[in-house]
Parts: C-alpha cells; structure tokens; sequence
C-alpha cells in the first residue's frame, strides 16, 4: 500500500523546496537536514588530478569537467549534484598515490568539506593510452572504496569515461526504515529521483546492502561509524526511494531492538569488484594470529533451508532440525565446497553466480565454530574473527586415541568372552580359567576413567584460568560423553555374569562325570 | 620236446630228491614281456598221450622279445639260457657272471689238476668202515667235478612248483644243452642301444645308471656310458643348449679321448658357445668357455684359434686406447681400455694402457636392483628416485652427518650465513671461487634469489606453501651475496632450503622442455639404457688439475639382490648402495671390499592413500596393525637372522635415536584375535564384503617379499590384499590409485619432512592435509609455528603418540642399512646420509677383473 503512492509528505517537502529556490546557504542547510532522504541528493564532487602529460591542457581539462557535469545532469538528473574541481594534494600525482590513499587520510582531508561522495579520480598517459583510476569516499561510511581502473585510446572519450567510472564507483546511500525479524524496509537517498536512463538506477533486484550504524553525539556529530558484519541486505522489491529487503546475517537480530536518536542505521549498497575475496581466520583473542588448517564449507544455503530440504526429502533425522542447523549433512541435496584455511589463515571464496551470498560453516574438529552469510566478490580480502578453539580441539584429539585404546579393550573382552563360551561347550576347563585371567588383566573402567580425567583437568584448568567457560563447558561436555561410553562399554557385570554361568556349567559338568564314573563303577 | 628238456633238467639235491613230481604241472612265465608259456613235466612213468597233450614249446630266441626298459627296472631279473635247438630258458640270474660258460669251462680245465682222493687207514679204522670212507670221498671227488659240467638254475618265482620243488635247485648240462647265456645286464645293454638308437635318453640313462650301480665293471657298460654321453651331446645341440652339449663332451674327453669324432665335436660346439658370447660382446663367458676348452683339450687348434682372436682384438683395443688418450678423447679411451680388459685382460701391455685411460677418467659402476621391467610411477619418492636426485642436484643446503640425535648441514653453494635481527633476516655469502673438484656450475645471487621468487609466487609452478609462508622477501646485494626476510622466524634456516637451484626457461613457452632449468646440477643423466644409466659431471674437472676424481657414474641394474652381488663379486661393478642385511658379514670379512655404514637407519613403513574410502576406517587400520606379526617377517625376512642384529621393530617413520622418537610409546604387539574382531566391525561397515585392497611397495626383491608375507598376515584376518607390481593405471576405491603403500624412508629432519611424507606430496600444502583429522592436522601447524626447539621436540613427541595411537601409518621396522664398495675406490667417507655422498671427491684407483670365472 505504501509502495504505490507517493507519500504526502514527500511531496510537500519537493513543493517547499521549489518554493525556496533563492534562500540562503543556511537555510538551505537547515533545508537540507529536514529533508527525508529519498529528497535529498548526492553531494558529489570530482576531484581529479591530471597526469604530466601535454595533452592535458587547460582548454582539455575544462572541456572534459563539462562532459562530465553535462553527462550526470543527462544521465542521472537531480540524484547527483555535481561538484568539479581539481586535486591539489594528492601525492604522487598518479595511480599509486590513489591506491595508497587511506581512510584515515581521507576522512581528514574532507572534514571541512560538503561532499556525500567524493570521486577521487587520476588521469594520466601510460604507454600512448589514457589510463582513468578512481576511488569512491563516503561521508555517510566514512570509507574509501577499492580503486578502479579504465584504459582509453581517445582524448575525447576521458570526460564520458570518468563519469562511467564514478558511476561503478558509486555505492549508493539508504536508511532502514523498518525491521521486521528477516524483512526490512530501507528508504534510498535521492531515491525518489528517477534517473533518466534506467539502466543508472540506483538498485536492482537481489542488490545486496550491508547495514551499519553511525553514532551521533548530542550535537548530532558523527563520533564513530559501525559496520554491521556478516549480514546483509537482499533487494526484494523496489518502489522509488523505498525498497523491500531480505535480512541474511550471522547474528541473529541485528536490527532489532530500541531505535535511538543519536544512532543511525543505514545500510550501504555492495557491489562485486572482484571474482573470489580471500577470507583471513583470524582468533577473537589475538588478531596478530591467524588461524592455520581451518574447515571452511560453503554452501548455497542457510541451515533452516536445509533442515527443510531434509524434511522434503522424508529425512526422518530431519526432525531435530535445531540440532542439524549445526551439522550439514553430505545427504541433503545441498552441494559443499570444503576448504582449508592456509598458512595465513585465508580461504579464497568464489563467486557463486547463482547466489550472491553463500554460507559458510567453519570447524574445529567436531565443534562448528560459527555459521555465516558471505558475500564473496565484495572486496579482495575480509577478516573473521573466530573463537579459539585449541583447548578444546586438544582434548578432542587426546580423546580420539583414548577411544581408540576403549575400542581395543572392548573387542578384546568381546573376543575372549567369546572364546570363553565356546571353550566350555568343549568342556575345556582350563582353557576357560585360562581365558578368565586374560579377562581380569585387561584394563577396567576404572583405568580409562583415570586417564579420562587427566585429560580433563589440565584442559579446564586451563581454560578456567583463560576465563573461557564456552570451553570449559565443550570440554566437560566431551569427557562426559566419554566417562559414560566407558561406563557403558566396559560395564562389569557382563564378565561376572558370564563367569558365574560357566561356573554353574562346570559344576553339572563334574556331577555328571561323576555320575558316570559310578554307573561305571 | 619241451618234457625232454625237462627230463635233462635234474634237481641238484641229494640222490633221494632226484625224482621228477609225478604229473608235474609247471608253469613258466619265459617272456618278460607277460607271455606265459606253460611247462609241464611228468614223471617218466606217465603215459606219452598225456605228454603230448600237456606238452608246450619253449620259445625260440628268434621269438623272444627283449625286455622293455620298465620291464627292466622293475621286474625280477632273467637271464636267458639258451639251449643247443636254440630255445630259450628264462632263470633267476646264473652264477658265475659275467661270461658264464667261459668260466665254468675253465673251472672244469682247472679241475682236471685236483689231486685224486687217498685217505690213509687210521688206527682204529676197520676194514669196511676204511672202504666205505674211501668210497664216500672219491664220490664226492667225482660228484664236485661232475657239478663244474652243470649251470645251477632257479627257476623264476612265477614258475608254479610243487612244495618240496620250491626249494629246490636246477641244474642243466653244459655242454649237452646250453649254446649261450644272455645275462639280464646284456638284455639291459642291449635295451640301452636300441633306445640309444630310438633317441630316447632320458629311458636309456635310467638303464645305465641301474646297470652301473648294480655291475659297475659289467663288459659294455663303459662303452654305453660313452656313447650315452656322445649321443646326449648331438641331442642337446639340435636342441641348441651348446652349454649341457659341451660339458657332456667334456665329460666324455676325460673318459675317452679318442672316441670317434669326438675332437671335432667339442671343437664344434665350444667354438660355437665362443662365438657366440663374443657376438654378444659377454667376453667373460666367452673366456670361460675357452678356459674350459684348454683345460680338456689344451692343443685342441679351436681353443689356439679363438685366443689368438682374443688377444688380437685386445690389442687392437689398447692400441686405439692409447691412441684416444693422446688425442685427449679420455672417456673414449677409457671406454676402450675397458673393452679391452673385458676381453683378454691378461695381455702384456693391459695394466699400463688401462692405468693411464681409467686414471685420467675415472668411471665408477655401480650395481642397483629393480626386479620390474618398467618403472612403475608410485606418486611417492622411492629409494631409486632419492638416489637419482642426489646424484644429478645440488640443494642449496644438504644433510652431511646425522651421528647424534639431530642432523647437521653444509652448503656448496653457500660461503657462509649469517642470522641477523633476531633471526628475522639472514645473509648469504656465496662461494666466489670453485674446487678442482667441484661438479657443479657457478650460482650466482640472482640465480638463487629468481629461484626462490618462483618458489614464493603462487603462480608459480615451483609454489611452495611452507616456504612462502616464512619469506617475506629477497634481497640481492652483490653477485654472490643475498639476503632474505622471513615473515616468521624457521626453527631452523637449513633444512628449509633443501632444494635445487632452478630458474625459469625460456623455451618452456614453447612447451619444448620443462618450465625449470636445473641450475645446481651434479652430474647429468647422458645415456640411459633398458640396463643401465650413464652420468657425467655438469662441469668436467679442468685439464689441468693433477688429481683426477670420479668422472663419470654408470648405474647398472641387476634383477636380484644376488645377481647384484655376483656382479660386485665379477668385478662388473665397484660399488652396491645396498646389499642384503644377511650379507654383510660375509662382505665384512672380504678384504676386496670396503662396508661403509648410512647414518640413518632405513625405515619401513605401510601408509595408507589419503583418497582410499576403505582405510579411511580406523577400526580397519587397527585390525590391519594388529594382524602384523612384525618380529616374525623382520627375522626371517627382512633379516635372515633370529637375533635381528641389523634391526628392530619401530612405532614411529624416523630413526629410533631421533629426536623425535618418543622413546614412551609402546610398540604394538601382534594379536590375531584383536586383529579378527576389528576387522569384522570394519566389515560391518562395508555392508560385510569389503573390497580387495591394492598395495604398492618399492621396486625391491627383499621389500616385495616382506609385503607377501604381510599380505599373508592379512589373509588370515580375512583381508585380501593384492601387491601390484606392474602398474597403478586403473584407480579404483574412489580415485586412490592403490590403497596401502611399503615405503622405506630415511628422515634426517622430521620437523620438515614429517608433514610432505604424510601428504605424499613435495612440499607441505596445508590443503593435503585436509584427510587427517583436525587435532592431528593443527598438530603438524603447530609443529612448524613452534619457535623453540623444546616445543619442536614436545610437539614431535607427542606426533608420534598421535600418528602411532590413530593408526595414520604402520610403522614396520628399522634396518640399519649398509654400502658395499671396492678397495680401490677411495674418498668415501665414513658414514654416509646417501650412496652418492661427496662423490665428487671419490677417487676410482684403476683395476679391472682377471678372472675368467
């Protein structure tokens, strides 16, 4: 319903603005900041720095800024208001000043300034061609994005080209309007500004957004920007400068909870630049280090998606589905990608081009250390950081072998109960004491029960002395486990039953001989 | 005719038993041939109507049929008694033999001389009583000549006689009615040429050996043996075995030179056998042959002919020798000198023309054993690749001793090597100037620094993940000095460099050669053949340096261990980089032959295939281990000795005195019950059929035969097992190529070598490790992150405990290998981490074989 007219308001503030065409700079400000977002155009400014080259003279350079401004007012409208100048600072003049260029410089840089966005853009003459870089500032984020590059053959086209490159450098701005668990409402900037070519408009159909909130101090000053990781914004449905999204994240409501006025939650819109993103491991505790030989699967879907594939199937496991969320299963109809994390800790994700977001499912052993949507494609690199998990994976290990020792023991006494009972089917006597005191010299319950809790005190010793109960609690909740399949196994009335059984086989068995000799006798 | 001859027939016992039974029925089996004829003897009385009907005809000796050589061997032995009407009686062997008539005759010649009886009166001799004694004597003096005129008989045990006959004795008048006595022998003989003349040998030296056992001296024998031996010869030629020709000929020189033909025969054939081996360039077995001819026939013109040949040849050679070590054509000098000592080394002039070739280029041979045809690609380094590697490269640092617990390490390519900032960087001084010695070419910085950039680049196909990970980067300063950054600081800068400079070819775009050069060459493969492998130095020694070293390696194969040995023992080849752990003490005592012991044990280990499903089973690979009765196949296997001296039973894949031996590990005991019950929860596993497993095993006699007798271990429990020896092409258990692999290692460093040994990889790539489970595989991270050699040992330790506990390998047993080399190679150092050990400083002192045998 809200979709489909435009709302009042909207259009009171258009008719307002038209009306105040000559007002102050002030008041325009003012203006501005009571303006809903989707009114509000982009500040954008071009600051271009032009290489050493002859050819870049000034009747050029002024030709190719009013390209460029003809090109958005073309092209776009009102959602850019462009901006043009020349870069005085950027040092060294060319593509690797640009690419060393880091927020913080930046951030500094456009303090003072008005600009939105701000495209940062070289043009030089390499080897006979015209090569176009440019990089993106947000005001809004606070970021600089990746660089990008063009290479032309003709003077003529740079004014066009460097549009077309802000234009793949330009991440556009929307604010989250409502948060409804998984369905979310975000208002575009500039949005109810149409484009005039609808190939420029600002979002289409399964775009992705990441949320991220920006804390404002009493004077409603930015204090600091937050990026909302691991979750994502699917565009689901789009009606100018509101769009309908899917929320896919890590977390599990990351948007909910109290709406306050000195924090701002928007979402900026993700494009691909790149055809993998190497993902960096790294622990909670020590962002120095990096998680070596990690599990990482990736698969097309979330968990809940897959328990309900499973139930389709007529997967009768499938009906603890909370228990499988954390263990995806080869049998479901869902394709993993397993993966190791390398000597750095990085896994190189590629795109998947029927799913702009993808799962991952990192491991340590038996224990899934986290389940997260991933876009890959996004940036070159990402970091996650992940609990440590070492302590735990340790007593997994000293576990294993000791299991294997228990499996030993147990088919041991098997075999030779086995043996046993046999053996007194031949009335062999001696052979069965014989079997009975191999029995008593394999270990007991009460052996593995000991070297069970030598695992396990160290280990939650040292995790108790880290403050980590998460994995103080794995680990009991490993040794328990273990204590009662030792109990379970091992138990030892089986041995005794069975001895008291042949006991009373051999004394009929004497009886009868002795019965024998006597009708004999 | 036959009743008369039966009534000439008269029993040798006293007067009283002389009579004939009445109505007689004998029956006699004459023919050996089973034809019974059947005799009958009636008392003179009967009536001559009777006779005529029970009369039956002895044969004639035209009807006889010599005894088949069956019938010969296994029947009762006859001899034929031949009568004066030409009928034949057959009887138990005649006494005397052999030339039974012609003795008799004599005795009764002989007998014609004995004193004629006169006895003397005694005393208390009556009358009568001296006339009875008297006439008792004479009788019996003329009943003892009378016999010499009768041939005793038995007649056969088929004949059927009366009871009181059964023990009776036949006599038959010499002279009345026996023209010939045809002994068995004779029969035997005769048999023998007819089979002779048939061609059947094999019959007629069963015969003759019966024949000479029984009467070794038998008038004939000798002559059958000779011809026996004479015929066998013409037979085995046709049937091209000249070698079983000549030395049945030989055979039959020594006993009769002069036989008929005999001298061109042996001619014949030795010369035959000569050439032969001469064709085939085998002048050994050729001298041989003609050693063998001499020493039967030492003027035999055959023998003169093909020693002159011989002799000629070799000086032929000598002189073209000397001729190429003028034109300073060494290894053609050499090659030629060696060609000359193969054939006629004891020429004049042999030693001073093969001293000077073989002195100025030195060849050493080595003998090396691969039972297989063709070599079978194993996707994991074997002994024969390691040695083929340490032969023709260089790495950059290489493992010199290992006499305590750790390996120490030298470089030829590198001065020396400074650690600086903490171990965070380290500076590389290279050898400016080379040795006389020295095989390899000069590196350079550059060389060095563009090889290690190939092995940081991911794109690369030289990648390595391991050492990527430790530099952050390569600085050169000068032509011979590098330095390098690491990113995080290696427990140990060495081994970390233990490979080959390469650098990148140009030509590899072409896709004509491979994308990488070797740069740190040693000695370069120059001719390979189905036999043997040629080497040479990369860089020749200099013409002018006086001491000469080993300049070139020919590796001969041998299919056995013991082919390898005999040709050590030949002289074929001056060294063995590995011989039979029950030989060395055979070689220790042979003063020809230097033992040189390997620094690290030989280490042999079962390891399973990361892609094979089945030991992807824990319960499977417990069941495997506890089926191993390893102490037996060690002894009586591996080691051929009860004690096991030379090795023992092991539980990690590194040497027992290594540092990374947990010395508390117990090693697993062989429990065929466990063994079974495991195996049958894996069955349950495998829907209770599990599938044949393949193993794979170095290309050795001695390793082949212990994985049989694993396998047969496996048998017991159930598991079948096939060694495949002849390719791994079809991939079968979901893309393992085999499924369980006998490996022999030698780890000097298992901190770095542990991880690519159980990848089976080159280098340690974390993603090869994704089969082993987490705790293990962040195990083996954490081994090399350590910053602290006490950390390095614990996390060793406790690698082993884990590897040993979960069953990620069978570790077998330990051998503690040795090399066999001539005395006259010298330089060879004392303890070696591989055959080829500084061989470039291995001085071949001259000396070829002079033995024929």
């Amino acid at each position: 319903m809200r979709d489909s007219i435009l709302n009042p308001i909207v259009c009171l503030s258009i008719l307002c603005s038209i009306h105040a065409g000559v007002a102050d700079v002030s008041a325009q400000d003012d203006d501005d900041a009571r303006r809903p977002i989707e009114l509000k155009p982009y500040r954008v400014e071009f600051s271009v720095v032009w290489g050493c080259s002859p050819e870049f003279t000034i009747e050029f350079r002024e030709q190719v800024f009013r390209e460029i401004g003809d090109s958005s007012r073309r092209i776009l409208g009102q959602m850019w208001d462009v901006k043009l100048a020349e870069n005085k600072w950027l040092l060294p003049r060319n593509r690797s000043g640009l690419d060393r260029l880091s927020t913080r410089q930046l951030n500094e840089t456009q303090k003072e300034g008005t600009a939105d966005k701000v495209f940062l853009v070289v043009v030089d003459s390499v080897d006979g061609t015209i090569q176009i870089s440019g990089r993106e500032w947000d005001r809004s984020t606070q970021t600089v994005g990746p660089s990008a590059q063009r290479r032309i053959y003709e003077r003529r086209a740079v004014g066009p080209e460097v549009f077309s490159l802000a234009r793949q450098l330009f991440h556009p701005i929307s604010e989250i309007d409502e948060a409804d668990g998984k369905d979310v409402v975000v208002r575009v900037r500039a949005g109810e500004f149409l484009s005039a070519d609808p190939d420029a408009a600002q979002f289409r159909q399964e775009d992705l957004l990441q949320p991220y909130m920006r804390y404002l101090d009493r004077e409603l000053i930015l204090q600091q920007v937050q990026m909302m990781p691991w979750s994502y914004l699917v565009v689901q449905k789009i009606n100018r400068g509101r769009i309908e999204c899917h929320l896919k994240s890590g977390m599990r409501d990351p948007l909910g909870g109290k709406s306050r006025r000195r924090v701002e939650v928007r979402a900026v819109s993700l494009k691909r630049i790149t055809d993998s993103t190497r993902l960096k491991l790294v622990p909670n505790s020590n962002v120095s280090q990096t998680l070596s030989g990690y599990r990482v699967s990736i698969a097309p879907k979330h968990p809940s998606e897959i328990a309900q594939a499973a139930k389709k199937s007529g997967d009768g496991n499938a009906k603890d589905a909370d228990e499988k969320q954390a263990k995806p299963k080869d049998d479901l109809a869902v394709e993993y990608i397993r993966l190791l994390s390398d000597r750095s800790g990085r896994v190189r994700i590629g795109v998947d081009n029927e799913n702009s977001i993808v799962w991952l499912y990192i491991r340590s052993g038996k224990n899934l250390l986290a389940i997260l949507p991933f876009a890959p494609g996004i940036s070159t690199e990402d970091v996650l950081k992940l609990p440590d998990d070492m302590l735990r994976l340790d007593v997994e290990g000293s576990l294993s072998l000791l299991e294997a020792e228990l499996i030993d023991t147990v088919a041991r006494r098997a075999m030779l109960m086995a043996v046993a009972t046999s053996q007194s089917r031949k009335e062999q006597w001696d052979k069965v004491d014989d079997i009975f005191k191999q029995l008593d010299e394999l270990p007991k319950a009460k052996f593995f029960e000991t070297k069970l809790t030598a695992i396990r005190f160290p280990a939650t010793k040292a995790a108790e002395e880290r403050k980590d109960r998460r994995a103080q609690g794995k680990i009991n909740k490993l040794c328990n486990q273990m204590r009662d399949s030792i109990r379970q196994h091992l138990d030892p009335t089986q041995p005794k039953e069975l001895k008291v059984e042949l006991d009373e086989l051999r004394t009929l068995d004497k009886q009868d001989q002795k019965q024998g000799k006597a009708e004999s006798g | 005719m036959i009743v008369r001859v039966f009534r000439t027939l008269e029993s040798a016992g006293p007067p009283a038993t002389r009579i004939w039974p009445v109505a007689l029925l004998v029956t006699v089996l004459f023919s050996v041939n089973l034809d019974a004829v059947h005799v009958t003897a009636q008392d003179d009385d009967t009536d001559s109507a009777n006779e005529e009907e029970s009369e039956q005809k002895l044969p004639k000796l035209e009807e006889m049929t010599l005894p088949t050589a069956k019938e010969l061997l296994q029947k009762t032995p006859l001899d034929w008694i031949v009568l004066k009407d030409g009928t034949v009686l057959a009887t138990k062997p005649v006494q005397p033999r052999p030339n039974t008539l012609e003795v008799m005759k004599q005795r009764l010649d002989e007998s014609l001389s004995w004193p004629v009886p006169k006895p003397q009166r005694r005393r208390d001799e009556g009358e009568g009583a001296f006339r009875d004694r008297s006439r008792t004597l004479l009788e019996d003096y003329r009943r003892r000549r009378e016999a010499l005129r009768y041939l005793q008989l038995k007649l056969p045990d088929d004949v059927v006689l009366s009871e009181e006959q059964e023990e009776s004795t036949f006599r038959l008048h010499i002279e009345e009615h026996v023209r010939e006595v045809i002994h068995h022998e004779e029969l035997m003989l005769r048999r023998i040429d007819k089979l002779l003349n048939e061609g059947n040998l094999r019959q007629s030296f069963e015969l003759l050996l019966v024949l000479r056992r029984r009467a070794h001296d038998w008038p004939g024998g000798e002559a059958r043996h000779n011809r026996y031996l004479f015929v066998s010869a013409a037979e085995k030629q046709k049937s091209d075995q000249p070698y079983d020709a000549f030395v049945m000929l030989s055979q039959l020189y020594r006993r009769a030179p002069k036989y008929p033909q005999l001298h061109a025969c042996i001619g014949d054939v030795a010369g035959g056998l000569i050439s032969n081996y001469v064709d085939a360039k085998n002048y050994r077995r050729a001298r041989y042959y003609l050693s063998r001819l001499r020493a039967t026939a030492p003027q035999h013109e055959v023998a003169i002919d093909w020693r002159n040949r011989l002799t000629t040849q070799t000086n032929e050679l000598l002189d073209q020798s000397a001729a190429a070590t003028r034109e300073g054509r060494h290894a053609d000098a050499t090659a030629l000198a060696a060609e000359a000592s193969r054939i006629w080394p004891l020429v004049p002039n042999m030693r001073r023309v093969y001293s000077q070739a073989a002195s100025r280029f030195q060849v050493l041979a080595v003998g090396i054993v691969d039972p297989n045809e063709k070599r079978m690609p194993l996707g994991f380094p074997t002994e024969y690749s390691e040695r083929y590697q340490r032969l023709t490269q260089i790495d950059l640092f290489e493992v010199s001793r290992s006499d305590d617990e750790s390996a120490h390490y030298f470089s030829r390519v590198f001065e020396e090597w400074t650690p600086t900032d903490l171990g965070r960087q380290a500076i590389f001084q290279l050898q400016s100037n080379r040795q006389s010695w020295e095989s390899h070419p000069n590196i350079t910085s550059a060389q060095i620094a563009a090889c290690l950039r190939s092995r940081i680049d991911p794109k690369s196909e030289q990648y390595d993940e391991r050492i990527a990970g430790f530099i952050d980067s390569i600085s050169t300063r000068s032509p011979f000095e590098l330095s390098i950054n690491f990113s995080s600081v290696p427990i140990r800068t060495e081994p970390l460099f233990r490979f080959p400079v390469t650098v990148e070819d140009d030509d590899a775009e072409a896709g004509l050669m491979d994308a990488f050069e070797l740069v740190s060459q040693r000695f370069q493969l120059v001719g390979s053949k189905s036999k043997s492998r040629t080497f040479r130095r990369a860089v020749p020694q200099s013409g002018s340096v006086v001491q000469r070293y080993v300049a070139q390696v020919v590796e001969r194969k041998y299919v056995s261990h013991e082919k390898a040995i005999q040709g050590l023992l030949r002289g074929e080849v001056s060294m063995l980089p590995r011989i039979p752990a029950w030989t060395v003490e055979k070689f220790a005592e042979d003063e020809r032959f230097l033992i040189r012991d390997y620094a690290l044990p030989t280490t042999h280990v079962l390891q399973f295939h990361p892609q094979s499903q089945i030991m992807k089973s824990r319960e499977m690979r417990r069941a495997l281990a506890y089926a191993l009765n390893r102490d037996t196949v060690l002894s009586e296997t591996i080691l051929r000795d009860p004690n096991s001296k030379r090795g023992r039973l092991v539980c990690a894949p590194f040497a027992t005195r290594n540092y990374a031996y947990n010395q508390h590990v117990p090693t697993r005991k062989h429990d065929l019950r466990l063994a079974i019950a495991l195996s049958m929860v894996a069955r349950s596993a495998f829907n209770k059929e599990l599938p044949k497993l393949r193993m794979v095993c170095e290309p050795d006699p001695i390793v082949q035969a212990a994985a049989d007798e694993l396998i047969s271990h496996w048998k017991r429990i159930g598991v079948d097992v096939t060694l495949i020896t002849d390719g791994v092409g079809d991939e079968q258990n979901n893309g393992a190529p085999w499924d369980i692999a006998y490996r022999t290692i030698r780890m000097a460093e298992p901190v770095f070598e542990l991880w690519p040994f159980l990848t089976l990889e080159p280098t340690a790539r974390i993603a090869a490790l994704a089969h082993l489970p987490d705790w293990l595989r962040h195990e083996l991270i954490e081994l090399e992150k350590s910053g602290d050699w006490e950390s390095v040992v614990r996390h060793l330790n406790r690698l082993h405990l884990q590897l040993f506990e979960s069953v990620q390998l069978i570790p077998l047993w330990e051998i503690d290998d040795v090399f066999v080399v001539r005395k006259n190679i010298q330089g060879v150092p004392e303890k070696c981490i591989h055959p080829y050990q500084d061989i470039e400083r291995w001085i071949v002192n001259a000396w070829y074989p002079t033995d024929s045998l």
